[in-house]
């Protein structure tokens, strides 16, 4: 196990090298000057060659990866273009509420998803069943733009019930978490949905009911457990989700977080503080699906990790 | 269980009761972004100029309608030549930290924005420095290497910095700790959620009535206006014309509507081989209808341009210059006699039969750029004239500009109130500099050069009057108008000016009602 855990995170090094590479490039081969983005149509171009030169970006493209890479190694990720702020503290300070968000997102989506899956697996065909296929169907094809807006309207404004945007209390939380949460669940409720169905049609369901078990442990105890598996992949992409859900939601909500952070930071093509959260969120994501195949192992003693 | 989701219940609608409201002595005031560096010589966005300059303050300010104020400097002179200029100091003035402002915290802040390593924006403002003379305490002297006549509007452009105190925060780290003379201290920044100030006690214009004054980035503008509605915020900046109309309603609100000196335009690249008979750019601007994109799409936030100096700016704007008022008929005689006539397809063909046709860059994601990019559309083509339309990222665009790599392209653009546009209209500024519309003519390139020698008002009003004059004859580019900017403001507070020369400089004498 532990030898399977060392192989994987060896192999994940060349992986997260490869992508700050493809990172580096893109950012390089994007049109779009950083420098001409923070002066301004209105600075001469002496001005924007020279301040290119300050940040090193004549040099050429390898030596230029090379010395990102050396400081990076050690952990010293630059400064920003548009603040002149080092990376590590803006991304520092916006880590904390985007992992606050997610984990608040994430557990409603799950509160939801998972009873809702289950019961519709079970009373297939039933009111409960099309009512949480309805529900599934306005939440995987509403965008969440569009729901982070009818929110703030509805809720904040015309019931006046929650604050707008912003941080503060934890009152702030409750629309951002159920936008972000609500289309995530909505797939994943589907999921479970299928799952719990396949598993209900093997023989050992039908010997647990045989032997008179109530329909609820022969639910949870049994099907469930056995659905688990393909569920737990649908979970690997869990992470990738929230990333690209907070960027959306984070800039309507004015939530002081990471995907906000990326969004002003592409625009303005920051290159230095884009390639820290871009590396920052792939170490992410590599150890989620680590994290999920460990898991297989566990829901499943079939499962042998070597 | 149901007992227990009551119970919630009835905690947040406490709560939300006391979230509502933001209490009479602190001013919220909703951004569209955040801070960058508000470090004065390295202030580059509009959200970090509005916070720095309650901070710190500069040598000479405008106020009103664009009329230079003493503020750290209390009367200033220039020698005969032009090559000097003489600042004396505001006595009396104390740092936040309670150390003496003096002559060297001047020489200090110019002398760093010159620095290379700092990396300013600005620098090349200030090149024409040669020396800054600070001997006596409360005076300050600045040499000059050519008389430069828009020398007192840069001076306005960077607030002082202290020198006791900058060099040990380093410019890196001076978001977390800055340090002014202005009406604001600071508190605290979190980025992207807000940064507060407070009232400066011994502030030399008297202690703010406000005594917190926070800001809140909310970049969604939607967001920002129901926030203002709701109360969670006090001011809301930047509002769009559809925000703005539903705000004005309210009687919690009080809406500002304010000119600007900014100038939107449709710009043509003069060097490219349509554009280059002066008839064919008379034709296009007559037919625009500036006024229907005005009521339209602007809602009426706006006036018709008939240059690149707005008729706000009193001091200089040139009325009798040649405006071109909607005029389709006399739009399509000028393209006859430029030799365009009608082709089979309803575009306009040359003898040689090329098609009257070209593209215009515009920056995605801006609704009102799109719909006057419409109107213009279907404007041009009632004279035969084909306009495509190619939307960009911002920063793809600017690096099409900077290739001067285009036909047409739309946008608008802030301009400060001195006359001097030498970066943006002289024939030098094509290859080297801000001429993006690569506007070339040989009388306007000397009045621009005599123009930023001269330090007389009244020969200078005389110079950029016949500037205005040409450019407007020529068209150098498809003037549209002057937009307004839209702000509203809690009625719960008052004493926020209407001037054009801005709202931000005036926080200070915000009062609770």
């Amino acid at each position: 196990m532990l030898k399977y855990i060392v192989k994987r995170v060896l192999l994940a090094i060349p992986l997260i090298l490869g992508i700050s590479l493809i990172v580096f490039g893109l950012m390089h081969l994007a049109p779009g000057d950083p420098v001409r983005m923070l002066a301004g149509r209105e600075a001469p171009a002496e001005v924007v060659a020279a301040i290119r030169a300050e940040w090193g970006f004549d040099k050429p493209f390898f030596s230029q990866y090379l010395l990102w890479l050396g400081r990076a190694i050690r952990l010293d990720f630059g400064k920003s273009i548009a603040t002149n702020l080092p990376v590590s503290f803006l991304i520092q300070s916006r880590l904390p509420y985007t992992l606050k968000l997610n984990f608040w997102a994430t557990l409603l989506g799950l509160t939801i998803a998972f009873p809702l899956g289950v019961m519709a697996a079970a009373k297939r065909g039933t009111w409960v069943d099309y009512c949480s296929s309805a529900l599934a169907l306005v939440g995987m094809s509403m965008p969440s733009f569009w729901l982070s807006m009818v929110l703030i309207i509805v809720v904040s404004v015309k019931l006046d019930l929650l604050p707008t945007s912003g941080t503060g209390s934890w009152l702030n939380y409750i629309l951002p978490a159920t936008a972000l949460g609500f289309s995530w669940a909505a797939g994943l409720m589907r999921m479970i949905r299928t799952s719990v169905l396949e598993v209900l049609k093997e023989d050992y369901v039908r010997t647990a009911r045989a032997k008179g078990l109530r329909e609820r442990a022969v639910l949870v105890r049994h099907a469930l457990r056995n659905a688990l598996i393909p569920i737990i992949t649908v979970l690997g992409t869990w992470l990738a989700f929230m990333v690209v859900g907070t960027v959306i939601v984070e800039t309507i909500f004015a939530w002081p977080g990471l995907g906000r952070l990326l969004t002003t930071a592409l625009l303005q093509r920051d290159f230095f503080l884009v390639q820290a959260i871009i590396l920052m969120i792939s170490v992410a994501v590599v150890a989620a699906n680590l994290l999920v195949d460990l898991m297989y192992a566990w829901v499943d003693p079939r499962v042998r990790l070597e | 269980m149901k007992r227990l989701v009551l119970a919630m219940l009835a905690l947040s609608l406490v709560l939300v009761g006391c979230t509502g409201g933001s209490g009479s002595d602190a001013f919220v005031y909703g951004n569209d972004a955040d801070i960058k560096n508000i470090a004065p010589v390295l202030l580059t966005n509009v959200v970090s100029s509005v916070v720095s300059y309650q901070i710190h303050e500069p040598l000479v300010k405008y106020e009103g309608n664009y009329e230079l104020q003493p503020a750290l400097a209390t009367e200033w002179s220039t020698s005969e030549d032009g090559m000097t200029w003489t600042f004396k100091l505001r006595p009396d003035v104390k740092w936040h930290d309670g150390e003496a402002f003096t002559s060297e915290d001047v020489k200090y802040t110019y002398e760093l924005v010159l620095d290379p390593a700092t990396k300013s924006i600005r620098r090349q403002n200030f090149m024409i420095i040669e020396e800054i003379d600070a001997s006596d305490p409360l005076t300050v002297v600045f040499h000059l290497n050519e008389p430069h006549g828009p020398f007192l509007d840069k001076m306005t452009q960077i607030p002082i910095m202290a020198e006791h105190h900058t060099p040990s925060v380093g410019l890196d780290s001076y978001n977390m700790n800055p340090l002014g003379t202005g009406p604001f201290v600071f508190k605290e920044w979190v980025p992207d959620d807000h940064v507060t100030l407070e009232a400066n006690p011994n502030y030399w214009g008297g202690k703010p009535a406000i005594n917190t004054l926070v800001f809140k980035p909310i970049p969604e503008p939607a967001v920002r206006a129901m926030a203002l509605s709701k109360g969670e915020i006090d001011y809301a900046s930047g509002l769009t014309a559809e925000d703005f109309a539903n705000l004005e309603k309210s009687d919690k609100v009080e809406a500002f509507s304010i000119p600007q000196l900014r100038f939107a335009y449709l710009g043509q690249n003069n060097r490219y081989w349509l554009f280059q008979d002066k008839k064919v750019r008379q034709a296009m601007a007559y037919a625009v209808d500036k006024q229907t994109i005005i009521d339209d799409v602007l809602k009426g936030a706006a006036r018709p341009a008939v240059g690149s100096y707005a008729a706000i700016n009193e001091a200089w704007h040139n009325p009798n210059v040649k405006a071109f008022d909607h005029n389709p008929d006399l739009a399509k005689q000028l393209l006859a006699e430029a030799g365009w006539t009608p082709g089979t397809d309803g575009v306009l063909v040359n003898n040689q039969g090329q098609r009257f046709s070209f593209s215009v860059l515009i920056a995605s994601g801006n609704q009102q750029m799109n719909n006057q990019a419409v109107l213009l559309q279907r404007w041009f083509s009632e004279v035969g004239i084909e306009m495509k339309l190619e939307f960009m990222d911002t920063a793809v665009m600017y690096d099409r500009l900077d290739a001067r790599d285009y036909e047409a392209m739309m946008l608008s653009m802030g301009v400060s109130p001195e006359p001097d546009q030498y970066n943006s209209w002289h024939s030098s500024a094509i290859d080297n500099g801000f001429n993006d519309w690569c506007y070339s003519n040989a009388r306007v390139d000397e009045l621009l050069e005599q123009g930023r020698r001269e330090s007389d008002p009244a020969a200078r009003k005389v110079i950029y009057d016949e500037v205005q004059e040409i450019m407007a004859e020529d068209v150098a580019a498809i003037w549209l108008y002057h937009p307004n900017t839209l702000s509203a403001l809690s009625t719960e507070f008052t004493g926020m000016t209407e001037e054009p020369a801005g709202q931000y400089q005036y926080l200070y004498q915000l009062k609770a009602r």
